[in-house]
Order: structure tokens, then C-alpha cells, then sequence
């Protein structure tokens, strides 16, 4: 299995999310590096190892900032599936299935974001807002595009075959 | 088989994901743990990020020698040299730059702080590393300083040996008692405007607010943009009442409430490209 790359990639991805937090912030959206990182793992795997891995990511994603823990998790690994879902032989379709699972990801974190709100009382971020996830979800996939399409000219590197039968 | 059990464990993570995305506590010490495994990328892209935010220009060469050598090896040792001396008369600069601006923190406070550098963040909230020693725990204010001001940049959210999270005033979960208040130039004295106390809370995005305020009682006071917002909060040290925590920036009518306004509040400084916060630990 083709685990290395993915965890290098997310590794990479988490890491300079992190660092570049101001830079990648415009206004109350943001560019998400992780969600085009999970959402490109999640379309190399067979189907339910691509939403695994997508979980994965977003659960490291959670660890290492300061939001909710199992935000990102889930919102990436339903992201992931709904990615991981479509058919992804040519470059179009696989940027079509990464914007598919970015979109669906930012939603449902706006949605579990105000679901806290609701339950715990605990107050939305910014970020996490409808204006918010709407910006994240332009810079985001404006910013996917590119980066899917060298990532597709690497996907020797990436690709998990499933079994066909 | 395996697809199955994949597909079972990866429901079982998803559904206690949603569980604790929705209910669940946030755990800041594990958080903040957990964040240093990615220091080794973090940590230089936020360096990076920072300098081109600054556009930090590279150190001029001061040196000029009087007298041009012939030899080539001298020559080259030379050049070496004088990089060598421009880097560390620029270093030295920007040190005694950043013990002026400490300075800034004040006298009395300056010793009872920790530098804690930062090397990345998650919106209103920074990762920070270092205090060595120094013991950091939760609910510490976390001071910024500049070249002409300081004042508060956060709280202290979680605390482990390496460092320490800081959930920035900004943060709508943080929550500061101020004042109102202008200085008046002619005297070299701050004014109190007589408000009811404010409830400074975080806006996101960097901004503050006080949510909901009288607006007969702010137009009676005389507010307007340009005044501060200083500490008044008895939970936090006696030395920080009338630090500043930013400058009102608008007063917005709330459509809902008539007779009712916000307040928009900008700290002192842009706190999410804050390259140290000074942890107050309070003991002497």
C-alpha cells in the first residue's frame, strides 16, 4: 500500500496550514490546505480506505489545532466519501471529485459548527461561519485546481488499485 | 473481509467524530501537545509567512574598507568578514530593537513575563513554543508589545512544557471587564469615560466587541472612534487594570434593538501575525 505519500502529504499539509495560518486567511476565509489534501487521499484509495483515510487526516487536523476535536474528522471523512464516491480516471473528474469533497466538508463544518453552538452553547468562530466556509470553499477550490493537476501528473505515486473483480 | 471491516471502523470513527465534534470538550493541554509534531513544518512556514508579511529586507553592508587589497584569498576572507559582520550587526540591531519594545511592557511587568515565540496558529488562537523554566498555566494573560504600545494580546488556553496555546482577546470565547477611555494630550493623562462597564469579547477575525451597549449611555459619555478600551477586570492581575485592549474603530446601531449599539473594538496590534507574547506569570 501506498501509505507514505499520504502521510508525507498530510504531514506537509497540516504542517504548513498551521504555519501559514495569517497568510492563507483572507478575511474570515481561509485557504484549506488539508481539506485539498484529504479530499486528493480520499480519491487514491479504494472506497472505504479513502474515507478512512480522509478521517484520519481530519482527526490529526483537530489534534493539532484549537477547534472542537472530531470536527474536521468528521466533516473530511463524510467529504472524503462523498469523493471518493466518483470516478476519478481523468484529471477533470478527479478535480471535479476533490471539489465535490472540499464543498461538502466546508458545509458540514458550518453545520456542526452551529450544531455546538446550538447544544454546547459554544460560541461559532468566524471562521466557521456561513461567510466563512462560502470563502473557504472559493479560495479553497480556486487554489484546487492546480494543485490537483500536478498532483495528478504524481498520481504513480499516490494511486492505491483496487481489487477489480 | 477487510473492506467490511474498513467500512465498520471507519463508521464507528465517523459517528464518534459527529459525538464529540457536537458534545464533546475541547482538550487544549492534548491539543497543544499534539501541535508540536508539526513544528518542523509549521515553525519555518510561519517564519516564512511572517517575513513575507514584513518583507524583511537583508542587512545592508556597513563595512567600507579604506584600503583595497590585492590578494585574492585576503579579499575573499574579507568579504566573508564583512557579511559575516553585517549579519551580526543586523541581528544585534533587531535585538536591541526587541528589548526597546519590551520595554514598552513596563518596568514593573517586564520581569514577571515569559517570551514565548509563536509558530503557528488556528484563527484566533496561537501555538506558541519556549518558556523554558518558567512554570505557564492556564488563565495567564498574554501581553504583546510594539514599538510604541503594548497591551493585552490573549489568555493563556492550555499549558505543557514546551509552551503553551494562547486564545487571543479576539476569540469569542475570551471575555474581558474594561473601561472606556481617552487620552487627553494637554494633560498627558487618560480620561474614564463614565459608561456603564463594558464586557470586551472577541469578534473573530481579529476584532473585539462589546455586543450590546446602551447607546443613550455611550452618546452621554461622548464616545468615539479613536477612544480605548482598557482592562478593568478584577480577575486579572492588579498590574494590567488600564492596559490597553484596542481602539474603537465604528458604532453600529443593532437593527433589532433600538436604542442599543455595538461596539467594534480593534486591538492595539495585528495579533495573529504576533511573532512573541509575553506570558505574565504574576510572581516576582
Amino acid at each position: 500500500m501506498r501509505l507514505l505519500p499520504h502521510i508525507i502529504l498530510a504531514f506537509i499539509a497540516i504542517g504548513l496550514q498551521r504555519g501559514l495560518e495569517a497568510l492563507l486567511t483572507v478575511g474570515t476565509a481561509r485557504v484549506d490546505l488539508v481539506m485539498i489534501a484529504a479530499a486528493f487521499t480520499a480519491t487514491c484509495f479504494p472506497r472505504p480506505l479513502g474515507s478512512l483515510a480522509a478521517v484520519v487526516i481530519g482527526l490529526a487536523y483537530d489534534l493539532s489545532g484549537a477547534g472542537p476535536i472530531g470536527l474536521y474528522a468528521a466533516s473530511l471523512g463524510l467529504g472524503g466519501a462523498a469523493a471518493s464516491a466518483l470516478p476519478v480516471n481523468r484529471w477533470p473528474r478527479q478535480a471535479g471529485a476533490m471539489l465535490v469533497g472540499i464543498s461538502i466538508t466546508a458545509v458540514l463544518v458550518w453545520g456542526l459548527g452551529l450544531l455546538r453552538q446550538w447544544m454546547n452553547s459554544d460560541p461559532l468562530r468566524a471562521e466557521y461561519g456561513f461567510m466563512g466556509m462560502a470563502g473557504t470553499i472559493l479560495l479553497t477550490g480556486l487554489l484546487a485546481l492546480p494543485v490537483s493537476l500536478a498532483l495528478w501528473k504524481w498520481r504513480r505515486a499516490f494511486t492505491v488499485e483496487g481489487p477489480r473483480f | 473481509m477487510r473492506r467490511k471491516r474498513a467500512r465498520t471502523i471507519y463508521w464507528v470513527l465517523v459517528t464518534a467524530s459527529l459525538l464529540m465534534a457536537v458534545f464533546g470538550p475541547r482538550l487544549g493541554g492534548l491539543q497543544s501537545t499534539t501541535a508540536l509534531a508539526f513544528v518542523p513544518v509549521s515553525h519555518p512556514a510561519n517564519r516564512l509567512s511572517n517575513w513575507l508579511a514584513f518583507a524583511e529586507q537583508p542587512a545592508l553592508d556597513p563595512a567600507s574598507p579604506e584600503v583595497p587589497r590585492e590578494l585574492a584569498e585576503i579579499t575573499a576572507e574579507n568579504e566573508r568578514l564583512r557579511h559575516r559582520m553585517a549579519d551580526l550587526q543586523t541581528k544585534l540591531a533587531q535585538l536591541q530593537q526587541i528589548h526597546e519594545d519590551r520595554r514598552n511592557l513596563g518596568a514593573e511587568i517586564l520581569p514577571r513575563c515569559t517570551a514565548l515565540t509563536v509558530v503557528g496558529g488556528d484563527g484566533d488562537v496561537l501555538q506558541a513554543l519556549g518558556g523554558g523554566r518558567a512554570r505557564i498555566e492556564p488563565g495567564m494573560p498574554a501581553l504583546h508589545y510594539g514599538r510604541e504600545i503594548a497591551g493585552m494580546a490573549g489568555i493563556v488556553s492550555a499549558a505543557t512544557a514546551a509552551g503553551a496555546q494562547v486564545r487571543l482577546i479576539s476569540d469569542p470565547s475570551v471575555r474581558i471587564e474594561a473601561v472606556f477611555a481617552r487620552f487627553d494630550a494637554s494633560r498627558t493623562e487618560w480620561v474614564t469615560l463614565s459608561t456603564a462597564p463594558p464586557l470586551v469579547e472577541g469578534a473573530g477575525g481579529g476584532l473585539c466587541q462589546v455586543a450590546r451597549a446602551a447607546r443613550e449611555d455611550l452618546e452621554a459619555a461622548g464616545l468615539a472612534q479613536g477612544d480605548w478600551a482598557l482592562v478593568a477586570d478584577a480577575s486579572l492581575p492588579i498590574e494590567l487594570q488600564g492596559y490597553r485592549i484596542g481602539q474603537v474603530t465604528a458604532i453600529i446601531d443593532i437593527p433589532d434593538e433600538p436604542g442599543f449599539a455595538r461596539v467594534l473594538i480593534k486591538p492595539a496590534a495585528e495579533l495573529r501575525r504576533l511573532k512573541e507574547v509575553m506570558i505574565f506569570r504574576g510572581e516576582r
